[in-house]
């Protein structure tokens, strides 16, 4: 159920670097422009094995294949979320945009929806909570 | 059964613990983008 580390980014930013959930941002830029860029939202499935499942994605990718990526100054911003290690939903939130400003929305994005991807993807996968 | 055991939801402290980080991280990654000569004056509108 893991999912494929972010391929080759130049920068990689994992926050935090220890704990159940985490948020993971790759990043290229080229020439003062950034060219790709994933925020992917992680959680700890199996410690034992250290697994780990993505709960939610933004990316962007101005020169992958289109089937495969996607072009937030051509399509906007969209996050797909994942269950069972499957994308089971892709959402559009944002109209074209730079793709610096999109990075920044996603952040803002994942930040202000953290708890509720969390929660969902617990109720999902059968981790139930402690209290009801 | 060790790994169901190990199944346990994230606590509220853990998410505060998540946000914090974020938080910081968000700062490194600004920098990390001026440094490379990418527009960030979008990023300063940091306010909560």
């Amino acid at each position: 159920m893991t999912d494929r580390a972010p391929r080759g980014y130049d920068r990689l930013f994992v926050a935090p670097e220890h704990g159940p959930v985490r948020r993971r941002i790759g990043l290229d830029i080229e020439r003062g422009k950034v060219t790709r860029f994933l925020v992917q939202l992680e959680y700890l499935i199996d410690p034992i094995a250290d697994e780990w499942a993505t709960v939610v994605r933004y990316d962007h990718d101005a020169e992958g294949a289109p089937e495969a990526s996607h072009d937030v100054t051509e399509e906007g911003l969209h996050i797909d979320v994942y269950r069972e290690g499957e994308k089971v939903d892709t959402h559009e939130l944002t109209p074209p945009l730079p793709a610096n400003k999109a990075l920044k929305v996603a952040e803002d994005h994942l930040a202000a929806h953290l708890e509720g991807y969390v929660h969902r993807f617990e109720q999902w996968h059968g981790i139930k909570r402690g209290d009801r | 059964m060790a790994r169901d055991q190990a199944r346990r939801p994230v606590t509220d402290e853990t998410l505060a613990n998540v946000r914090k980080a974020m938080r910081k991280q968000r700062k490194e990654l600004r920098d990390y983008l001026a440094e490379h000569g990418v527009d960030v004056s979008a990023w300063h509108e940091d306010d909560e």
